[in-house]
């Protein structure tokens, strides 16, 4: 995608939510920036179709520059402290006003896509498979065996 | 023979008996029959092939490349319902988890009885159901694929006496992965890709991706051909143009674009293409369990049930990749952070609904389609009523909790039956389901009476010749259960006339 005022604005606008969204913490899951929000999903934007493609890129752009008609604050989203965007997206997901709720589900939708999709994340929450894919850019560890089809819970016997 | 996008960079232009638009489950089947039956057949699918290697697992991706809209299409109408169609050779049967139930009774009876379908009466419907399990090999899916995701759902519905089976699915060793939604890279998958359009082929078909068909060309009322973009899958460039002419026209584009193709080539005979489109009414809750239930395992849709108490109310254990499947889930900020340690112990309960929905298909200015659909606050409160019975029976059978959905009046966590019972408050309506709306047919319906329906009982669109629609935008009210298999015996049935088969 090329640099211009407004994919910058994008991103700006990515990287805001996705700093609140996926938060660093002590429970050990990655945060943003290990899972590389911003650019993984620039990366994505570039793969959708042009109409889907504009109608995402104006959405991070609205929560980048119109932060004050949203009620979070004076300036750009991703400049306004942390815990005032924090509480903004979850007044959002719960807000009156449909717009507002409609907004915080397609910001939830698009991103929660994006974190959940990072190997780290894949990691983090233990997933695994039965087999190995041709193309697994996750890297999920492979079990074999683990199903069966005569134990009361369908592992196999000695699986937890 | 199948042709892929750098073969056909300079355009196409081409002959043949008849072209089929779309490769989905309707296009796949009409393509073989009339291939068999000895016509040079040529088949349009507008996104590319897919090949096990394409069918990464990093979810997104998948969805941006073989679906419409990216994955991103919605509903617009009674609230924005997410409608995920797969754009791609073998269409939605791809990406699908491939569930294969025969037409109720009930439905089949109001079919003949209210819309005069009355050629559904003979056995030859019967058969054509037949031959589509037998063709594409569907079995219940074996115990040794549920795993335990799939088992507490069967179990939660047994605490709360219903009945449940392992649900029929076209599938041949089923590895237990959940990948249905992005492909199935093991080859189980029985997607008409692999288990319908090699007949196709065998018999000379010619199958042509990246072929998006804008329309149909006609003269006078004789259907001639059509003609459309050569579309190149990343990035949905255009890089060429098509024609081809054929005297048999079958249009196969799923309940979207099938309306679509015919306003643009101006045929809506009364008004009727694009009209009345219904879905199933839907949703589900997330149960989270104290046992790992290791959920990215066990076939993604193996155990169901049919309400014996509401005609038209289905329940399915469900599964998808975690980015596609959680988006709702689990809240933002640092308690999402928290609870995602809680996927591993994950259950989707899912409902299915045959309410009485309506809505319309209309041409943007670009070709794509504009959706819209309206719900009715009673349907909504059936598939509200089914989730809490849905979630009473996981609490039963040891649920830590119970997520319904962000809905005003309802905890996030339910972890009681009085928790559950805010789900049946009058406040709640069809806007704070937790939908999406896959299943969507009636946009061209198949009809006894012409005021009715666009499309006669033969599949021929009324007031042309050579012109037939042969996927569930036929359907004339929802089906009850998963689509495809109707789908499929329908145009089973459709093309077996147009190509003189026995049926």
């Amino acid at each position: 995608m090329r640099d211009t005022f407004w994919t910058r604005r994008v991103a700006d606008g990515i990287g805001g939510v996705s700093e609140v969204m996926f938060p660093g913490g002590d429970d050990g899951a990655p945060d943003w920036r290990e899972t590389q929000m911003v650019e993984r999903t620039m990366e994505y934007l570039g793969m959708l179709p042009t109409r889907m493609r504009r109608l995402v890129m104006l959405m991070y752009v609205a929560i980048e520059l119109c932060a004050p008609l949203l009620f979070v604050g004076l300036g750009r989203f991703s400049r306004i402290s942390f815990d005032r965007r924090d509480r903004a997206m979850q007044r959002w997901r719960r807000s009156p006003l449909p717009h507002h709720r409609l907004l915080a589900d397609a910001l939830k939708a698009q991103l929660c896509m994006m974190y959940l999709s990072h190997p780290a994340v894949q990691a983090h929450i233990g997933a695994f498979k039965t087999y190995a894919a041709p193309n697994d850019p996750l890297n999920l560890p492979v079990r074999h065996g683990v199903l069966s089809g005569d134990t009361p819970n369908g592992l196999a016997p000695g699986v937890s | 023979m199948i042709h892929e996008l750098d073969a056909l960079r300079d355009g196409f232009e081409i002959e043949a008996d008849a072209v089929v638009i779309g490769t989905g489950a309707g296009g796949a089947i009409a393509a073989a029959n009339l291939a068999e039956a000895g016509m040079k057949v040529v088949c349009l699918e507008a996104g590319p092939r897919v090949r096990p290697e394409d069918m990464t697992r990093d979810a997104p991706k998948f969805l941006a490349k073989y679906f419409w809209d990216g994955g991103l299409r919605l509903l617009e109408g009674t609230a924005p319902i997410p409608s995920m169609q797969g754009r791609c050779l073998g269409g939605s049967t791809v990406s699908n988890s491939a569930i294969m139930l025969k037409l109720p009774d009930y439905v089949r009876q109001e079919w003949i009885d209210d819309d005069g379908l009355t050629h559904l009466r003979d056995e030859a419907f019967d058969r054509a159901f037949e031959r589509v399990f037998l063709e594409t090999k569907t079995a219940p899916t074996p115990m040794d694929v549920q795993g335990p995701r799939n088992l507490i759902i069967r179990d939660a519905l047994e605490a709360m006496g219903i009945d449940s089976y392992p649900l029929p699915r076209a599938v041949d060793g089923c590895k237990g992965a959940a990948d249905c939604i992005v492909g199935c890279a093991s080859g189980a998958k029985q997607s008409v890709d692999r288990s319908v359009l090699p007949r196709a082929i065998e018999h000379g078909a010619e199958v042509y991706t990246c072929a998006h068909v804008d329309r149909i060309t006609m003269d006078g009322d004789r259907a001639t051909g059509v003609t459309g973009r050569v579309v190149d899958p990343d990035g949905r460039r255009d890089v060429a143009t098509f024609t081809v002419r054929a005297p048999h026209v079958v249009v196969a584009a799923g309940a979207m674009g099938t309306p679509v193709i015919l306003q643009m080539s101006r045929i809506n005979p009364g008004r009727q293409v694009g009209n009345n489109l219904e879905a199933h009414v839907a949703g589900g809750v997330v149960g989270v369990t104290h046992e790992p239930l290791h959920p990215w395992i066990g076939a993604s849709q193996g155990w169901g049930a049919i309400d014996p108490n509401t005609p038209g109310l289905k329940y399915e254990s469900l599964w998808a990749d975690p980015s596609v499947m959680l988006v709702k889930w689990g809240g933002v900020g640092r308690p999402f952070m928290r609870r995602l340690r809680d996927i591993d112990h994950a259950t989707v309960g899912a409902v299915v609904y045959r309410g009485k929905t309506w809505g319309s298909v209309r041409p943007r200015r670009d070709g794509s389609p504009k959706m819209k659909l309206y719900i009715k606050r009673s349907d909504a409160h059936v598939v509200l009523k089914a989730m809490k019975l849905m979630s009473d029976g996981l609490l039963r059978c040891g649920a830590r909790y119970v997520f319904p959905g962000l809905m005003p009046g309802v905890v996030e966590e339910m972890t009681s039956e009085r928790d559950t019972a805010a789900m049946l408050s009058p406040r709640l309506h069809a806007g704070h389901l937790p939908m999406t709306g896959n299943h969507v047919f009636c946009s061209c319906r198949m009809t006894g009476d012409p005021r009715t329906g666009a499309v006669d009982l033969d599949g021929r669109v009324r007031g042309t010749k050579g012109l037939w629609v042969c996927d569930a935008s036929l359907f004339p009210s929802p089906s009850a259960v998963n689509p495809q298999a109707t789908v499929m015996a329908m145009s089973d049935l459709i093309s077996r006339g147009i190509g003189g088969l026995a049926a």
